[in-house]
């Protein structure tokens, strides 16, 4: 499914990254990172209309010639990205949002731990579980 | 895309300018070289029309041509083939380089958290797009390129000029109809011919020019001659007057591309195939191959880290090796000709050297004449040329219009009605070959001869006409052509225009050159021309998109080329640029798109391209936790910086990737270490080279890190291992317990107050040997000359991969304090010179640690030692060593701390020896702990000061040296053990007042020297028997913690010893006892501060359960039938003895206790046995229990004296061990005394009792009552145990217990009740109310204060038939037990809850049952009674009948005041039976 998931924190450096494979992790890392310019993009036109209900999901944000990376950014400005292959085509829009929602959650459980302190990197093993059942699918 | 110089509608203009051809003969081009310049050079500056023209349109509408510009090519010019075009690509981009480097230049800009320093102008890629124009192939699609003009030139001192221009006229005629295919091309036959005769005014005649510039005229018409006067100035005035005017030619011409800096750019870059093709570049230097040997021997992981974006594919290996192969055969001969082609004054330019400018000769005039000539030309001839070209062929046009249309129109509906006409069939070829006379190319040059003049609006009507004529035609490179065409027509009309301008027919015409024509290079002047129109209108998200799919599609149709990778670059860059100029700018995708073009640099070759892109990307990437992309920039940036040997920057730049804790795998961290090692060292290399010496100082390394504050000092020397059955104060080491420095400082404490008469100096302050992170540091630690200093330094390897470091120092700075004036100087350890190093290691002799191999994510402790051989202060800021990886394939295990100054064995030699490794060194610095103190320390961060590492050393002291000899290592409770200790002064300086301080005094005694002497026994034996007891004085107040050790003369020189006996005693109870003695000791002679120096000796000894004794004292029962004397004072004591311990197999145990000897010691009391058989068999084993009675009795009054103990002894076996002699006496008066425990608990007093009023102990205060009931005896039972070690063998202890028995009827033992620790109440806040207490003794003492005994008969016969009442006298003996006067009240009455509501349970059982007898007489008496004293009171009891009586009902209240209210009942429950017979019944 996923090849990629990254989680970012608000002030734009990672907190998550995991790639499925280890040698291309270097390459994800540019990609995602470069992401981030459409991600703000895509925040900034959004938060023109619609001024409290934003929908969290942005969608596809770029597509390159092997993959496709999408986007989500909760309301606290913290950013999923989920990279998957292009040659994917059984991945609709409703798996990917199903796929970030999970996601979200994940998050969210890892987040209550009280001894995580927000802003750190991530290093939390039912969220790493999570994300590589993401990925595995 | 960057800012340029020219703005989007002069790039076009510039671009498509119509093409005027130059042909000269050559004296007319020797003419113009006196200005180092040929006659195409010498015009082009001039070749832009400053003033404005006007043309006419097909139509005869009038317009006007703005700054109209032609441009002029050398007719004998050869074609650059793509090769030469490629090398001249490159050249032109190399030597653009940025002007100004990073850092002084202040465009930053700021985008959200980024603050970023660009160069917004890319000079190079401008040089690059003009070149690249230049030198595009010409397709037969356009006539932008052929030159519509032809321009002869002669000069005047030509003999014949005439027929020399007919000449230049044939080679032109010839030229375009018989070689169509040669360059450059023609526009049309017809073309414009112009006949300059140019004239040197200094040289030639000016009339014979006059004269042949008329018969010019009349043979060319004078619209189309010129005579052109140049060379005002001679050459001879050049060379004296200085020319200072600007030079315009210098921006037109080629620059010769610099030596030195055509290394920057050779092809070895990207792979090492290309290398060896241009071998003409390897040969620069030597060292050049050095650095390729030396990378190539890194090569192996120089790959591991590769682009990431770098397709597999993209160097299709066959087609690359053909590739350079092809040309470098020929490569020499064709660049050479390509250089004196491209500069056609290539060979004079050489001759007159560089220094030589250019136009010297030409003056203002000429310039101004060159100007005029260009402007006839223009508006003369080229303008009226074009406009009748224009109007014929849009005559012939309009004529063939309707022919075409109903022809070729109703054939395309007939034949080929049915295929796609949307532009964007695939795959197929042009088919269509247009004839050169085809109204279809007609058009289109009709539509470029409009465009080159600035008729936009026409232009783009016939562009358009003409591309639908190409589509119907399906041939797409024509119809590329136009639609590209009538995009930029539109634009060029500029923002007057009505229509929008067309981006689509811009994307389909790339899509077409790309996809169907296969014409790279027009695609890429589109793309060119398409985003300069883009970006002018601000469409920067559509110029990047157009950038970046021109580069993609440049992947996959010309891979194999080099000058793609460039373009690519080039591209991307450009891409970069449209990003970070869009509205938000798009900072990550700007950064991304530098990396790609940084690789693509890279990859052509481009260094100092690849490394400014990178290095621009790395801005945004720093420091943002994207650590796997930081790294690779890092890596890529050092490599570049290599490659440049700008190798300070490499080094810098690789430095990065070993500081941080990398998240990278371990290989690929192996590889950094390695490059970084490799570059470092040539670094270090090259700065010797130039310099010729070696630095002073060692550079700095990131390797391995330091954990500068978990750095511990300790002074003084190691402790000495234990050998034979000798063991060494353990002294100060590292492994000590940190908590345990609280004991060692108060026993110092003790010490000093001893010392120093019983106070502490007023600036005492306790000394320390170790000091670490938790010690206080305030204070200069202590060294002393010619003793260790050791360091305890953590090294902590941050990488994954093994660091191996060898000869590691640590760096010291000394400054010694010399008496003498002059000021000292500072001497340090930290020089390469080995003079130097030797001179300092006189100094302070530093240990070498030979090799440390630390693995990946290790901490490991390292432990070195100085020596300073003279006073001052030393200080350690540093450590130094040799850097090296860790090969990989011999894996060394790590060494211990321990080992590691021992040496190195011979096999470890090879695995630094082979590596690469640098010198450098680390700082080490503490941080000292954080203040909290005031306020502003709270509020920031503020550390105190750690001078840890500043040591001051003084002069020498004595250092004492404590052996044991036999000290064991598990005891018997109780066991007494004798050990030998011996006191070794090994310094120089003699050594005084040797004293020994214990937290637990109480188990060790320490005798004289003359009692080693004696048998090795631990008693003392003596066969006497009968004089069993000793009168011995026993000051209890000798027990200290701190005691004095008697030296002989007081005084312990130099390499002498003294022996001493010490005997422990095994604790009471089981388990394992941690005891610390702290010796104490001067020099001799008085030195400064400090004046003394400690020795710590800390043992942990483990007994074993061996005996408990548990015993009572019990008042002594007697009859009075039996002795005539009684005594209310005698005891039964009853012992038991159990033997605790436990058999067990094949470990040590005790087998069985052999019970030696009860003694008793008291002031009061001695001991008899009870019977007089002797015993014989005292042997308990194990799990057995003894029962021994014992009387006591009371000592003669003489032998009564406060620190006067009687030692009774009862042996059971026929020897008696004197129990007051040494070990033992020592040990029972140990046991006596209770010493203030040093457990922290009790030392600090809590608060809150110092604010009540002082407590008065209730022991103490009502001692003279105490007394009373207070028999303070002690037995000591001394023993022997057959003990069987593990080995099964067997040896005897003797050992000690005792039992102080302090009162009676109570039992008591002889190991210490273990006091459980109070469970504390909870904390309360509020203040609690202190409730003055009354302090009563206890009630115990209370009704103990005095015993009574009655004497009276046991038998009284009396015949109750005389008399019905028999009446007895009773003696009622008092005796008051305490200290203290009692009034006493004997009350006879039946009432005794009258004064007390104590009931005798049993008292008053009697007395319901017989009611038979009844005291008589006075039934309350009141006595006083002094200390001790006994009173007898007569009393009389009458029995009414015959019978057995117990008359002891009486109550005797007692009362230690005078408070009558107060007293208390007496507890006797002894019966004391009468019998009463009746005489009759006998």
């Amino acid at each position: 499914m996923a090849v990629c998931v990254a989680v970012i924190a608000k002030e734009n450096y990672p907190l998550y990254i995991k790639a499925s494979t280890a040698d291309n992790e270097l390459k994800f890392y540019y990609t995602v990172h470069s992401s981030l310019d459409v991600i703000e993009e895509k925040i900034n036109s959004a938060g023109k209309n619609a001024n409290d209900q934003r929908e969290l999901y942005l969608g596809l944000l770029y597509p390159t010639e092997d993959y496709k990376v999408y986007g989500y950014v909760t309301n606290t400005k913290i950013k999923f990205v989920i990279v998957v292959e292009s040659s994917n085509t059984t991945l609709r829009d409703t798996e990917i949002r199903s796929m970030f929602r999970k996601l979200h959650q994940g998050y969210v459980d890892m987040l209550c731990n009280p001894f995580y302190i927000p802003g750190e990197s991530v290093s939390s093993k039912s969220f790493s579980e999570t994300v590589i059942s993401m990925m595995q699918q | 895309m960057a800012q340029h110089k020219q703005t989007a509608h002069d790039f076009i203009q510039c671009a498509f300018s119509p093409q005027v051809a130059v042909l000269t003969s050559n004296d007319a081009e020797q003419l113009c070289q006196k200005n180092n310049l040929s006659f195409t050079q010498l015009v082009q500056p001039f070749c832009r029309l400053t003033t404005e023209a006007q043309i006419k349109d097909p139509n005869n509408v009038l317009h006007t041509l703005q700054r109209l510009r032609i441009g002029m090519i050398d007719m004998n010019c050869q074609v650059s083939t793509p090769l030469v075009a490629k090398k001249m690509m490159n050249d032109t981009v190399t030597n653009e380089q940025p002007q100004i480097h990073e850092g002084s230049r202040g465009n930053v800009m700021t985008v959200g958290d980024y603050d970023l320093q660009l160069s917004s102008a890319t000079p190079w890629f401008e040089a690059y797009r003009d070149v690249f124009l230049q030198t595009i192939p010409p397709s037969e699609h356009e006539f932008l390129k052929h030159c519509l003009a032809c321009i002869f030139v002669v000069s005047s001192s030509h003999p014949e000029p005439l027929a020399m221009l007919h000449t230049l006229s044939n080679t032109q005629q010839q030229q375009q109809s018989q070689f169509p295919n040669k360059l450059p091309q023609w526009f049309s036959p017809n073309i414009l011919k112009y006949y300059v005769l140019v004239h040197d005014m200094v040289e030639a005649e000016a009339a014979k020019a006059e004269a042949v510039y008329q018969s010019m005229k009349s043979s060319f018409g004078h619209q189309s001659c010129h005579l052109l006067q140049i060379n005002s100035r001679s050459v001879t005035a050049v060379e004296t007057t200085d020319t200072s005017f600007p030079d315009p030619w210098g921006q037109f011409l080629h620059k010769t591309p610099d030596n030195m800096e055509g290394v920057d750019y050779d092809g070895s870059a990207s792979s090492g195939a290309e290398e060896g093709s241009f071998p003409n570049k390897v040969e620069e230097g030597t060292e050049k191959h050095a650095i390729n040997d030396g990378l190539n021997g890194i090569g192996n992981n120089s790959t591991v880290i590769d682009h990431p974006l770098a397709l597999s594919d993209s160097l299709p290996s066959p087609g690359f090796e053909d590739y350079p192969s092809l040309p470098s055969k020929g490569s020499h001969m064709s660049l050479s000709s390509v250089q004196s082609s491209m500069t056609k004054s290539g060979s004079f330019h050489s001759e007159k050297g560089r220094v030589m400018g250019h136009g010297m000769c030409l003056t203002a005039s000429d310039q101004d004449r060159i100007r005029i000539f260009i402007h006839e030309f223009s508006v003369r001839a080229l303008i009226p040329w074009a406009e009748r070209q224009m109007r014929t062929l849009n005559e012939l046009l309009m004529s063939r219009a309707g022919f075409r249309k109903s022809i070729v129109g109703t054939a395309k509906k007939w034949f080929g009605g049915n295929t796609n006409k949307t532009g964007q069939v695939a795959n197929t070829a042009t088919t269509v070959v247009y004839s050169k006379d085809a109204p279809e190319l007609q058009m289109r040059r009709l539509a470029d001869l409009a465009f080159l003049f600035q008729l936009y609006e026409f232009a783009y009507n016939t562009y358009h006409t003409a591309k639908r004529d190409f589509n119907n035609d399906h041939a797409w490179l024509h119809f590329a052509g136009a639609l590209e065409m009538a995009s930029l027509s539109t634009f060029m009309q500029g923002p007057q225009s009505q229509r929008v301008y067309p981006d689509h027919y811009m994307e389909s015409a790339i899509t077409t050159y790309l996809q169907s024509c296969k014409n790279e290079p027009y695609a890429v002047r589109a793309t060119l021309t398409s985003t300069e129109a883009l970006t002018s209108r601000g469409k920067y998200k559509e110029a990047a998109m157009q950038f970046i799919k021109m580069m993609s599609e440049d992947v996959f149709t010309s891979a194999v080329f080099q000058e793609s990778d460039l373009r690519a670059a080039l591209l991307l860059e450009q891409a970069a640029h449209c990003f970070i100029n869009m509205r938000p700018p798009m900072v990550r995708k700007y950064a991304f798109h530098m990396i790609l073009s940084g690789h693509r640099f890279t990859k052509s070759g481009q260094r100092k391209h690849a490394l400014r892109s990178y290095n621009q990307a790395l801005q945004i990437y720093k420091g943002k936790g994207w650590d796997l992309a930081e790294d690779h920039i890092n890596f890529t940036v050092g490599r570049q910086y290599h490659n440049l040997k700008q190798l300070e920057n490499a080094t810098a730049a690789f430095k990065h990737l070993l500081t941080v804790a990398s998240r990278q795998p371990a290989p690929q961290q192996n590889a950094f270490l390695r490059e970084y090692l490799f570059v470092y060292r040539q670094l270090l290399m090259q700065e010797v080279e130039e310099t010729g010496l070696q630095s002073n100082t060692l550079p700095e390394l990131p390797l391995p890190a330091l954990d500068s504050n978990a750095t511990r000092v300790l002074t003084g020397a190691r402790p000495l291992q234990p050998h034979d059955d000798k063991t060494y104060a353990t002294g100060v080491w590292f492994d000590d317990v940190e908590g345990s420095s609280k004991n060692w400082e108060k026993l110092e404490e003790l010490l000093v107050m001893s010392a120093n008469g019983g106070s502490l100096p007023l600036a005492y302050r306790p000394s320390n040997a170790l000091y670490s992170n938790s010690t206080d540091n305030k204070f200069n630690p202590v060294g002393y000359v010619r003793e260790p200093i050791t360091i305890e330094i953590y090294l902590v390897n941050p990488l994954k991969v093994a660091v191996t470091l060898t000869d590691v120092k640590l760096l010291w700075s000394f400054l010694p304090t010399i008496a003498s004036h002059d000021k000292p100087q500072l001497i340090t350890n930290e020089t390469m010179l080995s003079a130097k190093n030797n001179l300092a290691d006189e100094i302070v002799q530093g240990q070498v640690v030979k090799e440390i191999i630390l693995q990946g994510s290790d901490r490991l402790p390292v432990k070195m030692t100085l020596v300073p051989h003279q006073m001052g202060e030393l200080r350690i800021y540093g450590l130094t060593y040799n850097l090296g990886s860790h090969a990989t394939t011999f894996m060394a295990p790590s060494q211990g701390p321990d080992s590691l100054g021992v040496g190195v064995a011979g096999s470890h030699k090879a695995s630094y020896v082979s590596t690469v490794y640098v010198r450098g060194k680390q700082k080490i610095e503490v941080q000292g702990p954080r203040l909290n103190g005031k306020k502003e320390e709270m509020a920031g961060k503020m550390y105190g000061p750690d001078r840890r590492l500043d040591l001051s050393v003084h002069q020498e002291m004595p250092i004492l040296q404590v052996s044991f000899t036999n000290f064991p290592k598990t005891l018997l409770c109780g066991e007494v053990h004798l050990v030998t200790v011996t006191f070794t002064n090994t310094g120089s300086i003699p050594l005084q007042k040797l004293k020994l301080a214990s937290t637990n005094p109480k188990y060790f005694v320490l005798g004289r020297s003359e009692d080693l002497k004696l048998p090795a026994n631990v008693y003392s034996i003596s066969s006497n028997l009968k004089d069993n007891s000793a009168f011995v004085t026993c000051d209890r107040n000798s027990v200290k913690h701190v005691c004095d050790i008697d030296i002989p003369n007081g005084v312990l020189h130099q390499a002498s010893s003294v022996s001493l006996p010490l005997w422990i005693r095994g604790n009471d109870i089981g388990g394992v006892h941690e005891v610390d003695l702290l010796f104490y000791y001067q020099a001799s002679q008085q030195t400064t501060k400090p004046r003394y120096r400690l020795l710590r000796h800390s043992v942990q000894v483990n007994t074993v359960e061996s005996l408990s004794v548990r015993a009572v004292a019990q008042r002594a029962c007697k009859h009075s039938s039996e002795t005539e004397h009684i005594s209310v004072t005698d005891f039964v004591i009853s012992c038991e003895l159990e033997n605790l311990s436990q058999i067990q197999l094949s470990r040590s145990h005790v087998r069985e206790v052999c019970v030696r000897q009860i003694s008793c010691s008291s002031q009061r009391w001695g001991v008899e046995p009870l019977s007089r058989t002797a015993h014989t068999d005292t042997k308990i084993g194990s799990r057995e229990l003894l029962q021994v009675c014992l009387k006591s009795m009371v000592l003669s009054e003489s032998a009564h004296r406060p620190d006067m103990y009687t030692f009774t002894d009862l042996p059971f076996q026929n020897t008696r061990l004197l129990s007051s002699a040494t070990p033992c006496r020592e040990f029972y008066l140990r046991s006596r005394v209770k010493l203030k425990s040093f457990d922290l608990e009790t030392t600090v007093n809590p608060p809150s009792a110092q604010l009540g009023p002082p407590k008065v102990d209730p022991e103490l205060a009502f001692e003279s009552l105490n007394c009373a009931i207070n028999l303070d005896m002690a037995l000591i039972i001394l023993w022997e145990a057959q003990v069987v070690d593990s080995a099964g063998e067997e040896r005897t202890c003797v050992g000690q217990h005792h039992v102080i028995v302090e009162k009676p009827e109570s039992f008591f033992t002889s190991y210490p009740f273990q006091i459980l620790p109070k469970e504390r109440p909870p904390i309360k806040f509020t203040r609690e109310e202190v409730t003055s207490e009354v302090i009563k003794p206890a009630f115990e003492v209370l009704t103990q204060l005095v015993s009574y005994t009655m004497k009276h008969k046991t038998r009284q016969t009396h015949s109750f038939q005389q008399t019905r009442v028999c009446l007895l006298g009773v003696t009622l003996m008092l005796q008051n037990n305490s200290e203290a006067d009692v009034t006493v009240l004997v009350d006879t009455s039946r009432a005794q809850q009258r004064l007390s509501d104590i009931q005798d349970a049993a008292g008053q059982a009697l007395e319901n049952s017989t009611t038979g007898f009844s005291w008589v007489g006075q039934t309350q008496r009141q006595v006083t009674m002094t200390p001790k004293q006994v009173l007898e009171l007569s009393l009389s009891v009458s029995f009414s009948r015959p019978g057995v009586y117990n008359i002891n009902n009486l109550a005797v209240f007692v009362s230690h005041t005078n408070d009558v209210s107060e007293m208390t009942l007496q507890k006797q429950t002894r019966p004391s039976v009468v019998s009463v017979l009746d005489k009759g019944h006998q």
